[in-house]
């Protein structure tokens, strides 16, 4: 009965966003035409896919220990700067980064085979396995990394691609062994305030290796099937082969999320930590690790959009995470914070909802526009002093998405997806 | 250009507040009652007779010398610096060294205030050239003004600076006069009618695009298109949708050179080919190496460029090589040329206050204008620098002169010489306030 009830009201709540959304395009087919909702939607498509996977991994970690994990966007940008290291010498100025690097990769290194490496008993044995790994890792790094000066060898980009997402798992997993783990049993807001105190330690501490400079990735190491050149859908709507890798990889990962949470064993313990983390961890789940998991899985999504990311158009610096990281948090709150298929939706809705806003800048243009100017209920003049008081819509891009989260979590507290729970209230 | 600094539009109310509170008497009635230090011993000074007239002649040098703009502001001290070495190299002005006091307001509007302070209640300082963020020149005019002390500011554009006061001037184009000069440009230069506007939400961004269409009205510019965007944005496609639809024939981005990359990158990626025009924002090599390619082509207003400036500019900029081991940029130029003003004055009228802004106000007209590195300054009733704007644009990822510049038409400047710059030269002419958010 009680399933019964909830798969009702999830129809409804599919049926009655989906009508809305419908509604939507009729406005701006009828205003404009067709394409035009289309070119934005296809617009929105790419940047609601990035949004989606890194909310999943505020998301994934709430559901486990009920932790806003603040650094999560640090992490995301930790990512890209991993990859620009193994692509590009250290700029002239950045004499400490080789050994900064060096320092971080035997650091994330050591802390997750020591996470790993729970079957050895002797704490002392393990100690020096994790030591070894690290130093292993750290002058293999450094033999990676490109030497200054011309001509000298770099790793293929999917190579550093691939290097960059194991070490952010790393990253993800050392957050979680050195700052999260030892206030597992404090109040949460201790662990909220390390959470914000990380993040912005990871944010200076980049600057600190790699300086305050924007940066993208060398156009000479991209990739022709990330490239920007147009694919046409139809003649009239083409988007760049990078925003459709980004589009597919984002759909084949959500997917595989969905499978791994559903149907492996390390999935089952981690649906099971996240109703009830006491009960499962009597049952013989390994609560540290599930989170471990999580915040490597988190930390490995988001490490696999990053670079894509950067390709589209965003500069690599120490702050980039932040708006990104404010963003995805919004978007796993407007699907239901803990909820993972809500994260995803929301990324998609708010990637989608802000794509849109900038068609607004030309309302004066809208088929209505004109007929209400006829028909004498406004007039160009007052609209263009509106628009001189309270300024264009293109430029409160952000502010409507954020607007829509509020106006979404005012009708419904626990997100689209979220479910009530008197335990997480 | 440093209007839209942070500390700008942090520090704006407050040094408001502190202009009116401390120093809003009028200077004329200035006898007793001030309340303030800057007010209290401003009066002494003024009772001071003229400075003295035999040692070295004090000009002060404020600026951001340390903290987060010094990278911005060391450029001016080392260019006025290099014109007071080449003075007293050649025996001072009738046998008197020049002393440069420098001062450091590290960008910072409650320093710039004290620096005022202590420079204007010394005597012997005769002129003081800075500040470079508007945000200090704000701060520091009351001062100066109470002391009846000509500031002449070679990088303060934001329009209120010279306002209200009659001692503050300035060698650096306004804000408002850069959007009018883009439309002009636009208009005359280029021969263009559809415009699509993109600008940046903040007082920078609204002030140039407010100045270009009121110029753009006149000229009978079409604005085809003007949309907004908040400077967290990252992807600008949706914005660029709603250019595109409206056909422009070129795109102005008034904005920051951060996020005009971003947009020219997208752009281009759209196949969006039309042409891009910006202000001094965009005016900075990191334009270039972010944008890489998609830069190509962009056009940018700018205050010097050291192509245009001719034999005299390219001397310069070995001398200043020589002396510093480092490429000049503009506001080296603009810096040098503020000093070589004052020194003019000094020359014309002797080493005083009043002199030297006696001199100031008679250079108002094209016939009397000062010719520098930088053109031909003159000065409005207001304290503004009428200088045409120069013209760049980005050719083989480097700042050049545009073929065609505003002052194209005007017989009184000489057509720009061709000259075999290194190559470095241009691309150092480095637009870092741009980096000041």
């Amino acid at each position: 009965m009680a399933t019964e009830r909830g798969r009702q009201s999830g129809w409804n709540t599919a049926l009655w966003w989906g009508g809305g959304f419908a509604l939507f395009a009729l406005v701006i087919t009828l205003n404009r035409d067709f394409e035009t909702f289309l070119r934005y939607l296809v617009l929105g498509l790419p940047q609601g896919a990035i949004i989606a996977l890194i909310a999943v991994g505020y998301s994934m970690v709430y559901g486990i220990i009920q932790l806003i994990n603040f650094a999560h966007g640090e992490v995301f940008m930790f990512s890209t700067f991993f990859v620009l290291m193994l692509l590009v010498p250290p700029e002239g100025g950045q004499t400490m980064a080789p050994a900064l690097i060096g320092a971080t990769v035997f650091l994330i290194v050591a802390c997750t085979v020591w996470v790993l490496a729970e079957r050895i008993p002797a704490r002392w044995m393990r100690g020096a396995v994790a030591v070894a790994a690290g130093a292993a890792a750290a002058a293999a790094n450094a033999r990676l990394m490109p030497a200054t000066g011309a001509g000298a060898a770099i790793l293929p980009f999917f190579a550093a691609y691939a290097l960059a997402i194991v070490y952010t798992c790393c990253l993800g997993v050392t957050m979680d062994l050195l700052a999260y783990r030892p206030l597992r049993h404090s109040p949460r807001l201790i662990a909220l305030i390390t959470a914000i105190g990380l993040s912005l330690f990871l944010q200076n501490f980049a600057q600190l290796i790699w300086g305050s400079s924007s940066r993208y990735f060398p156009a000479s190491v991209r990739p022709a099937i990330l490239g920007s050149q147009q694919v046409t859908l139809t003649p009239a709507l083409s988007l760049s082969r990078l925003d459709l890798v980004i589009v597919v990889l984002a759909l084949a990962l959500m997917a595989g999320l969905q499978l791994f949470v559903m149907k492996t064993r390390t999935g089952r313990a981690m649906r099971a930590c996240a109703q009830d983390r006491v009960t499962a961890s009597l049952m013989g789940v390994e609560v540290n690790r599930v989170v471990a998991v999580a915040f490597a899985l988190g930390a490995g999504l988001a490490a696999m959009v990053a670079p894509l990311y950067v390709l589209r158009g965003t500069p690599i610096h120490p702050q980039m995470g932040y708006m990104v990281g404010i963003l995805a948090f919004s978007s796993a709150v407007l699907g239901g914070i803990g909820n993972i298929t809500g994260a995803m939706l929301g990324g998609m809705v708010i990637g989608i909802v802000s794509a849109f806003v900038p068609l607004f800048d030309a309302l004066d243009r809208f088929a209505w526009f004109e007929a209400a100017v006829r028909a004498g209920w406004i007039t160009r003049e007052g609209y263009a002093e509106f628009v001189q008081g309270f300024g264009k819509p293109g430029q409160y891009q952000l502010a409507v998405a954020y607007a829509f989260m509020i106006l979404v979590i005012v009708f419904k507290p626990t997100g689209l997806l979220g479910k009530a729970s008197a335990k997480r209230a | 250009m440093k209007t839209w600094q942070l500390s700008a539009r942090l520090f704006l109310p407050f040094v408001a507040a502190s202009l009116l509170g401390g120093c809003g008497q009028p200077p004329a009635e200035k006898s007793g009652g001030a309340t303030t230090p800057a007010g209290a011993k401003s009066p002494a000074a003024a009772k001071q007779p003229a400075a003295p007239s035999d040692g070295p002649i004090v000009i002060a040098v404020a600026g951001p010398f340390t903290g987060d703009s010094a990278e911005l502001g060391l450029p001016l001290k080392m260019g006025t610096q290099l014109g007071a070495e080449k003075i007293n190299a050649a025996g001072g002005i009738n046998g008197r060294k020049i002393e440069l006091r420098i001062e450091d307001d590290a960008g910072n509007s409650a320093d710039a205030q004290n620096v005022a302070t202590r420079v204007a209640s010394d005597p012997r300082v005769i002129a003081v050239i800075g500040h470079y963020n508007s945000s200090c020149s704000l701060a520091a005019k009351g001062a100066y003004t109470e002391a009846k002390i000509v500031m002449l500011s070679p990088a303060s554009t934001n329009v209120t600076v010279t306002k209200d006061s009659d001692y503050v001037y300035r060698n650096i184009f306004t804000d408002d006069f850069q959007g009018q000069s883009l439309a002009d440009y636009i208009a005359g230069q280029l021969g263009l009618k559809r415009v699509a506007v993109l600008y940046d939400n903040d007082d920078y961004g609204t002030g140039l695009k407010e100045s270009f269409r009121k110029r753009a009205g006149e000229l009978g510019l079409e604005v085809v298109s003007e949309t907004a965007f908040a400077r967290e944005t990252t992807d600008f496609r949706s914005q660029l949708e709603t250019v595109r639809s409206s056909t422009p024939d070129i795109i102005l981005i008034a904005g920051l050179y951060k996020q005009a990359a971003v947009i020219a990158t997208q752009a281009r990626e759209l196949g969006i080919n039309t042409r891009i025009i910006g202000g001094d924002g965009l005016f900075s090599p990191g334009y270039i190496s972010l944008a890489g390619a998609a830069a190509e082509g962009t056009l940018v207003t700018c205050p010097f460029l050291f192509e245009i400036g001719g034999e005299r500019a390219q001397k310069f900029a070995e001398e200043y090589r020589a002396r510093w081991n480092k490429d000049p940029d503009a506001w080296a130029a603009l810096g040098y040329d503020a000093f070589q003003i004052i020194v003019e004055a000094i020359k014309k009228n002797g080493p005083t206050r009043e002199g030297i802004l006696n001199y100031l106000k008679s250079v108002n007209s094209p016939e009397t204008a000062f010719d520098g590195l930088t053109g031909k300054t003159y000065f409005d009733a207001e304290g503004d620098c009428k200088k045409a704007v120069q013209v760049a644009q980005v050719k083989n990822g480097k700042f050049v002169a545009a073929e065609k510049q505003l002052t194209d038409a005007a017989p009184t400047t000489p057509p720009a010489p061709k000259i075999n710059a290194s190559p470095d030269l241009p691309t150092t002419t480095e637009s870092k306030a741009a980096e000041g958010k």
